[in-house]
């Protein structure tokens, strides 16, 4: 009897995980997040078979608009799961240890195994509940045919098995007490750059077969979300390799390569479990341990004691605002390393593109989209870094309780925001600098070998070198006021932050999918359209002949650059009127905001 | 004397889960120059509110707050270089020292230069912190903090100091230096409001104080005019050497006599509130034939006064 209670109360009834059901059904921000899930993908439902069963004249062209339909919602809901899931499964990191109820929970009779499982399956509840709530969605595809049930539970199971991973690395972080409010920033970033980068290395590098011209599966196709949903989807375009490529390879690889959608999902839930078995046996012993975690003790080996110590003041500027912005979060942390970090890994991945280039290794178009790939990772690096710092700009003060210390002084609320820009914009200049470095190198690198040598192409057209620097700064300034805004709003750091990433990828997929299909579809006016999108002023300011081709066809090459050179100074401009509106609104309601908070 | 501090039918109400909640109720209140105020009453009485409101923290839903002659959110500006304000919890930032905690709100009431070091080192060694400046504020102890909280509050010497519970959760040394700091800047002639629940420290720092209950102001005056109106109907203990009972009915027959109540050998008699000489009870119980062995009167202090004045109600 007493067996069978401590299994049920592994997951159907235990208490961590019923309260959760209980009340967490209950609460309107949920609702409205599953109602807004559905929602979306209705709408993006709609639009798919309005605009593909308008061309249908027969039972197959319906098929094959269904089939179209369901590769976009199952796109749509895994995009949603990958942004959801760390939002609902990252506040794990920082929450059970925050909280109080922590240390009450390991005082009960509970064992480790139903606490850590209970924390895991009350996060995964909400993102279960959010997948389920699509099923209906699911099932109309159905009825047009061309879409298979097993294809639907395939494209199921891969979402649920990225949010299960999601939610047992949140835990595991959180059990060997690896993070702080932090981690749950690197949490994300780390998230996006794994996804990013994977993607584009393998669309750009490896899956394409330089001897046919078509696209495969590879070897990262089973360790990426995307590319396994892709092969599930869109089999045809992006199949597995031939078999008998495969004619050396043991088993396991061949089972790997070839079914790459149900090898992600295996691997997924193994690691899964890798993570939340060994939490489960180590819980209380970690607890019972002092509470200093890994990075506090790491620092403490770097600092050798000096940070508990102390040191010598530095020098606080006449806006101590600005000052504390961006001298004290470059100072020695995670953050002025990373800093640093990031330029030097930024400069030697541009430099290793340009030897690779200049030995002949890479043509003049894979140089161009590597290089595309590395602008953007940096770009995304410094947009969220921004976002998060300035999300956490006002918030923390709020935690920390020195907002109503200020609050009391003369500082007025222009002053006050204006030095919280002013320093964020000092503390993000070099990030921002890194895209620049990259592109101004490989410019360098045209005018010094290519161009001298009796013409040839330029890699990169050299007026990126005002228009790169000038379109990023304005983005990074636009990030950092979206975040302060929602900073000022919210008063937890862990809501601003994910409430401003949210926002902030939202409104550049937005773009980017405006951007990308305005670019490939008008001539002219579709380049300076992509130039108000950020990653499509990226991408055809580096490959103009991918995502512009009849723009910069022959002859309008000109042309083209001049639209595009004069649109991103426009959008720069509309950018920096954001940041002005955004701030002038700041600084007029800040005083109601603050004030009505303390009400 | 010029008032320094002075509400008029301050009124707030918050709005908590959908419902309205009264944290003051017309609470009108004078403090003037160079007083040292004591604020006291049950937790969620009103105390914090009503220093936030002072502190221009706050908004009040109806009436004034006046420092200095200035009301409070229509003069906010020209009231936040007149005061310094020590919230209950200590706001560290991360990755300071305590030299640049200082400097950094310096620069905040704009003093720059070489005048900004000068005050930073006067305060610090003020507040005896001068050998702590380059610690990091987070790896102080808490009574060092609330010294560093002091220091911060005098970096522009402001005229009125709103100190919210500055000694909660502080050991008794830390209490003790922490109320020799607030003795020191009393002489500096300072006006100081200052809330906390450490009563006999008040009773020794304090010129007057002021009773809250329910956000509203129960009492305001000195500490001896506290203690004289909880002393009204004061509560005497008698023992006689046998027949207690007896003595006790004679007692509650007697006019004069509130209540009697038999606790361990004794008898706690409490006396009607007009009642000031109570001679007649010796007179009374020697008159029976008792054998009184000993009346004594209940001490009031202002922990005493405090429990008679109050009912311990929280909204």
């Amino acid at each position: 009897m007493s067996a069978a209670n401590s299994m049920l109360k592994l997951a159907p009834l235990n208490p961590i995980l019923l309260r959760v059901v209980t009340s967490g059904g209950r609460r309107l921000r949920h609702a409205f997040t599953r109602w807004g899930y559905l929602g979306l993908l209705i709408f993006v439902l709609m639009i798919a078979l309005m605009t593909s069963s308008s061309q249908a004249k027969s039972l197959s062209d319906l098929a094959k608009a269904s089939s179209q339909v369901f590769s976009a919602i199952s796109y749509v809901q895994l995009g949603m799961i990958c942004l959801l899931a760390p939002v609902f499964c990252a506040a794990a990191i920082t929450q059970e240890r925050d909280s109080r109820t922590y240390n009450i929970l390991l005082a009960t009779p509970l064992t480790n195994a139903q606490i850590v499982l209970g924390s895991l399956f009350s996060r995964l509840y909400y993102v279960v509940a959010l997948l389920l709530s699509g099923a209906p969605v699911f099932a109309i595809t159905l009825l047009y045919g061309g879409v298979t049930a097993s294809n639907i539970v395939l494209s199921f199971s891969i979402a649920l098995s990225t949010a299960l991973f999601t939610g047992s690395l949140a835990i595991a972080i959180a059990v060997f007490r690896l993070g702080s409010g932090k981690t749950v920033f690197w949490f994300y970033v780390f998230n996006a750059i794994y996804l990013v980068a994977l993607y584009l290395l393998d669309h750009f590098w490896l899956s394409l077969d330089p001897a046919t011209g078509t696209y495969h599966t590879t070897w990262l196709t089973s360790i990426h979300p995307f590319l396994a949903l892709q092969s599930v989807v869109n089999s045809t375009a992006y199949p597995t390799p031939d078999l008998s490529t495969l004619a050396g390879a043991n088993a396991f690889v061949r089972w790997y390569l070839l079914h790459p959608a149900y090898a992600y999902v295996t691997i997924t839930t193994v690691a899964s479990l890798v993570l939340v078995v060994p939490s489960a046996i180590v819980l209380r012993r970690i607890a019972q341990r002092s509470e200093v975690g890994f990075w506090s003790f790491f620092r403490n080996i770097v600092m050798r004691g000096k940070e508990a110590r102390g040191r010598r003041a530095r020098t606080v500027w006449a806006n101590p605002v600005a000052w504390r912005e961006a001298a004290t979060r470059a100072g020695f942390s995670g953050r002025g390393i990373a800093r640093w970090v990031t330029i030097l890994v930024g400069t030697a991945a541009a430099i290793v593109l340009l030897v690779f280039y200049h030995r002949g290794d890479l043509a003049m178009v894979d140089a161009r989209r590597v290089l595309m790939a590395l602008v953007i990772v940096e770009f995304s690096v410094s947009l969220l870094v921004a976002t998060n710092t300035s999300a956490a700009a006002v918030t923390k003060e709020r935690e920390s309780q020195t907002l109503d210390l200020l609050l009391v002084t003369p500082i007025t609320s222009r002053y006050y925001i204006w030095g919280k820009l002013r320093g964020l914009v000092s503390f993000m200049l070099p990030f921002a600098a890194v895209p620049t470095i990259t592109i101004v190198l490989v410019v360098l690198y045209d005018l010094i070998f290519t161009l001298r040598s009796g013409g040839g192409e330029w890699v990169v057209w050299p007026e990126n070198i005002v228009a790169m620097p000038v379109l990023l700064t304005s983005l990074l300034a636009w990030a950092c006021m979206l975040g302060l805004q929602l900073s000022l709003k919210w008063s937890r750091t862990i809501v601003a932050v994910m409430a401003s990433v949210g926002v902030l990828a939202g409104i550049c997929a937005v773009l980017g999918v405006c951007g990308f299909t305005a670019a490939s579809n008008i001539p002219v006016i579709g380049v300076a359209i992509a130039a108000f999108s950020p990653y499509t002023a990226i991408a055809v300011m580096i490959c103009p002949a991918d995502y512009a081709a009849s723009a910069f066809a022959p002859g309008s090459e000109l042309t083209g650059r001049i639209t595009l050179f004069v649109a991103i100074l426009a959008a720069s401009a509309a950018y920096c009127g954001i940041v002005w509106a955004m701030y002038k609104s700041m600084v007029r309601n800040f005083d109601m905001i603050i004030r009505r908070q303390h009400q | 004397m010029s008032v320094s501090i002075q509400t008029i039918n301050l009124t707030k109400r918050y709005n908590v889960g959908g419902k309205a909640l009264l944290a003051l109720n017309n609470l009108n209140l004078t403090i003037e120059d160079g007083d040292c105020f004591g604020f006291i009453g049950p937790n969620g009485a009103g105390k914090s509110t009503t220093i936030k409101i002072l502190a221009t923290l706050l908004q009040p839903t109806w009436g004034e707050a006046r420092i200095c002659n200035y009301v409070v959110g229509y003069e906010s500006r020209k009231i936040r270089p007149l005061i310094g304000y020590v919230p209950d919890s200590f706001g560290a930032y991360e990755d300071m020292v305590v030299q640049e905690y200082l400097e950094f709100f310096a620069a905040a009431y704009d003093i720059n230069g070489a005048k900004r070091k000068q005050i930073v080192d006067d305060v610090l060694n003020l507040t005896d912190l001068a050998y702590k400046r380059d610690a990091m504020v987070d790896s102080l102890s808490k009574g060092m903090q609330q010294r560093l909280s002091l220091a911060r509050v005098l970096l522009h010497d402001p005229r009125v100091l709103l100190l919210d519970e500055p000694a909660s959760g502080l050991d008794p040394r830390a209490r003790i230096e922490i109320r020799e700091l607030l003795k020191e800047l009393k002489k500096m002639g300072k006006t100081i409001l200052i809330s906390s629940h450490i009563l006999p420290e008040l009773a020794d720092l304090c010129n007057k104080v002021g009773i809250i209950e329910r956000g509203e102001l129960i009492f305001a005056g000195t500490v001896e005019a506290a203690v004289r109106k909880a002393s009204l109907g004061q509560v005497l203990h008698v023992a006689v050497a046998e027949r207690l009972a007896d003595a006790a009915n004679l007692l509650r027959a007697t006019p004069g006599i509130a209540g009697v109540a038999i606790d361990d050998g004794l008898m706690h008699v409490t006396l009607n509130t007009d009642v000031t000489d109570n001679s007649f009870i010796a007179q009374k119980l020697i008159g029976e034939n008792f054998r009184l062995t000993l009346l004594r009167e209940e001490e009031v202090n202002l922990e005493t006064a405090f429990m008679r004045l109050t009912k311990g109600i929280v909204q």
